[in-house]
């Protein structure tokens, strides 16, 4: 037996690789074995509700995570293949605590590691990038920040971080005049990357500069990051999830590295045996990925114009619909037979339809109205609309102006459909509304409005018709009766500044799971007493976007989706086992 | 030692000799287009430009400035690359760049300071 410092903790490093400190372990033997442990302190006293993740070198997911419990102890999930003789390595995350050492022995059929974590003041490898976005006196200009910069990539990521840093070691008094001019140049260039990323087709060359480098929200998020980032945030300290943890002695985190390049979206599990499927928006296919030995492939949606997978939906047969980023192409693949289908679309008057999301209902499965349309939402002309699959018919209908707000780039955004498959529910992002729309009758019916920096995202429903709605700017769920068309409220999620991409309603737990893209977490929110509780991610980075779950095991899969290809967190697909036996 | 120097100075002009002769050589033409490829691939362009100042310097300017001491830059500009920082035209540092191989680095780095004094 021997354990060997692989990856010691020096702040360049761990950043450029995104890992934590890792340690190597020889696991001497040939049969399978089981994972248990415990998390101590330089003291010996239990680390309770650290991560521990182990990364194995041998078929299966590329890493398992398990929570230490009040007891500092753990195990690892016995459905993971572990292979004795073959090397593993160690992780772990905890709030404030750094690895030192860890070792390993046998004991029966298992291996049981001691892991040694340092308490550390400063939680700069620990903490999650909204740590640093946490001064509630400025909760509304940090609400706009958010939505300005934090829709495609964490703020603040490592590498803006070391710019900071940089920006403090150049010399000169006027140090407000350096900063500005600082942020000024990084601003200009992450509008180049934005609009190299969004602002053309595939066969393009790069944007011009001149025309690109300013655009109408720069000024404001420079005074946000001069007046707001002045030291060289090489810390941050005293930052707690806010809310108990969702995890059980049970709880396991598999992680699957999807192969790169890839801007991967949404993943879910479908077939026999179960895959993850995930979208990849830039590279017009499907990856999947087998759970079992982590066995990668991927498949092309047949289409002669690029679709960009980005939002993904379980079909009530089992099925994959699929649908574009921004273009105007459907898909549906058979997951068991590989035979697709695919609708091309385009609005009466031909501007392009750019679908976001497809009609669902309270088990975040595809749901048509009752004459079997499919309900859509249409980010590029401010309208819903329906597709015939049958006959591949399809209509829009233009929403209405709300109060003063603008009518054009709205972000007509995510999209729910009630029980009754009567009507849909929609959040318009960028206007900080949410509307409804009777299919049958096919008229807008009620709406009703949030601050213009609320950023309302993806919608769930519940089976009662209760709708929620994350607000990704403000940081807050709202709640409200579709039935009775009254708020039942507005809570603020335990870190503000967590950005809450998405909701779903979980039809057995009677809860809602939120991702968030600042925070590294899922929340668990319940109805019931309207609390939080929060299950975190192993890794920092870590850019959540929708959850699905899984209607056999109850299993969470969501996926870490760095958006922009310059963004160069995790990209991974996730199967999370809760640990609470809920579905069984 | 002296004769070993001297015989030296002659393996290295003979080499460069050779050098000319075939030049470009292949090895040296692989590298510059190599470089000229990693910059697109790197995306250096959102900052720079061959001959025009955007939020970076030229390209050009960068290599004049070095031309005296390539053998140093070599090395310095490659690690610039990776980390950023500066202030050495003006006070706004370069961004960080950590995605980029330091392999990488030194091949843009050795485009750059390759770059013809003037076009």
């Amino acid at each position: 037996m021997n354990s060997v410092i692989k990856n010691a903790m020096t702040p360049g490093k761990a950043s450029r690789a995104s890992l934590l400190p890792l340690i190597l372990l020889t696991c001497m033997g040939a049969q399978a074995a089981t994972f248990t442990g415990t998390v101590v302190d330089i003291n010996g006293n239990p680390v309770v509700g650290a991560m521990v993740t182990l990364e194995p070198s041998w078929p299966g997911p590329t890493y398992v995570t398990a929570f230490s419990d009040p007891d500092g102890r753990f195990s690892l999930p016995d459905q993971v293949n572990y292979r004795r003789g073959s090397e593993f390595q160690v992780a772990i995350r905890a709030l404030g605590y750094e690895l030192v050492d860890s070792s390993m022995e046998e004991a029966g059929d298992g291996v049981s590691l001691t892991v040694i974590a340092r308490a550390t003041d400063n939680q700069v490898a620990s903490a999650p990038a909204s740590a640093w976005l946490q001064n509630k006196a400025n909760h509304d200009t940090t609400s706009t920040f958010v939505l300005d910069c934090v829709g495609c990539h964490q703020v603040p990521s490592p590498e803006f971080r070391h710019y900071a840093a940089a920006i403090a070691d150049i010399p000169g008094t006027d140090r407000d005049a350096i900063r500005h001019a600082s942020y000024d140049a990084l601003v200009k260039y992450m509008n180049f990357l934005s609009a190299e990323e969004f602002g053309r087709g595939p066969e393009a060359g790069p944007p011009d500069a001149s025309r690109v480098y300013e655009v109408g929200d720069g000024p404001r998020v420079i005074d946000y990051l001069s007046a707001n980032f002045t030291d060289r945030m090489d810390s941050v300290s005293g930052y707690d999830w806010g809310a108990p943890l969702a995890v059980t002695p049970q709880t396991a985190i598999m992680e699957y590295e999807v192969p790169r390049p890839n801007a991967i979206r949404e993943v879910l599990l479908l077939g026999e045996p179960k895959q993850l499927w995930a979208a990849d928006v830039a590279s017009n296919a499907i990856v999947k990925i087998d759970p079992e030995s982590g066995y990668t492939s991927s498949l092309e949606v047949p289409s002669d114009t690029p679709v960009g997978p980005h939002s993904l939906h379980r079909g009530p047969d089992g099925s994959l619909w699929v649908a574009p980023f921004i273009t105007s192409v459907v898909g549906h693949l058979d997951v068991n037979d590989g035979t697709w289908d695919t609708w091309r679309m385009q609005t009466v008057n031909g501007t392009p339809t750019g679908i976001h999301d497809l009609s669902f209902g309270a088990d975040h499965t595809l749901l048509t109205d009752n004459d079997g349309l499919v309900w859509f939402s249409d980010i590029v002309n401010n309208a819903v609309g329906y597709l015939d699959p049958d006959t591949g018919a399809i209509d829009h209908y233009m929403a209405p102006p709300v109060l003063d707000r603008a009518t054009t780039g709205t972000a007509l955004y995510g999209l729910v459909m009630t029980s009754d498959r009567e009507e849909i529910w929609f959040s318009q992002l960028n206007i900080g509304s949410i509307g409804s729309f009777n299919v049958v009758t096919r008229e807008f019916g009620l709406s009703f409005q949030l601050p213009l920096n609320s950023g309302p995202r993806r919608l769930s429903i519940s089976d009662d018709d209760i709708l929620y709605v994350p607000l990704y700017g403000t940081g807050q769920l709202v709640e409200y009766d579709t039935k009775t068309n009254t708020q039942i409220g507005i809570y603020d999620m335990p870190d503000m500044a967590s950005a809450p991409y998405a909701v779903t309603w979980d039809p057995v737990r009677k809860v809602v799971w939120i991702p968030t893209s600042n925070t590294d977490v899922i929340y668990r929110f319940d109805p019931a007493d309207k609390s939080f509780s929060v299950l975190p991610m192993p890794r920092t980075g870590a850019f959540l976007r929708m959850v699905d779950i899984d209607p056999d095991t109850g299993n969470l899969v969501t996926s870490y989706a760095n958006i922009v290809g310059h963004v160069h967190g995790p990209r991974m697909a996730l199967i999370i086992d809760p640990g609470d036996g809920a579905y069984r | 030692m002296k004769f070993l120097i001297r015989t030296l100075h002659i393996a290295i002009f003979a080499s460069l000799l050779l050098a000319t002769v075939l030049a470009p050589s292949p090895l040296f033409a692989q590298e510059a287009s190599e470089g000229a490829s990693l910059v697109m691939e790197h995306r250096c362009y959102a900052c720079h430009d061959m001959d025009k100042a955007l939020i970076g310097p030229p390209y050009l300017a960068i290599a004049a400035r070095h031309a005296g001491h390539k053998d140093v830059m070599e090395k310095v500009l490659a690690t610039k690359i990776i980390l950023g920082g500066g202030g050495n035209w003006g006070m706004v540092p370069m961004v960080p760049n950590e995605h980029v191989p330091e392999q990488d680095a030194l091949v843009i780095a050795r485009w750059i300071l390759g770059l013809p004094p003037s076009r």
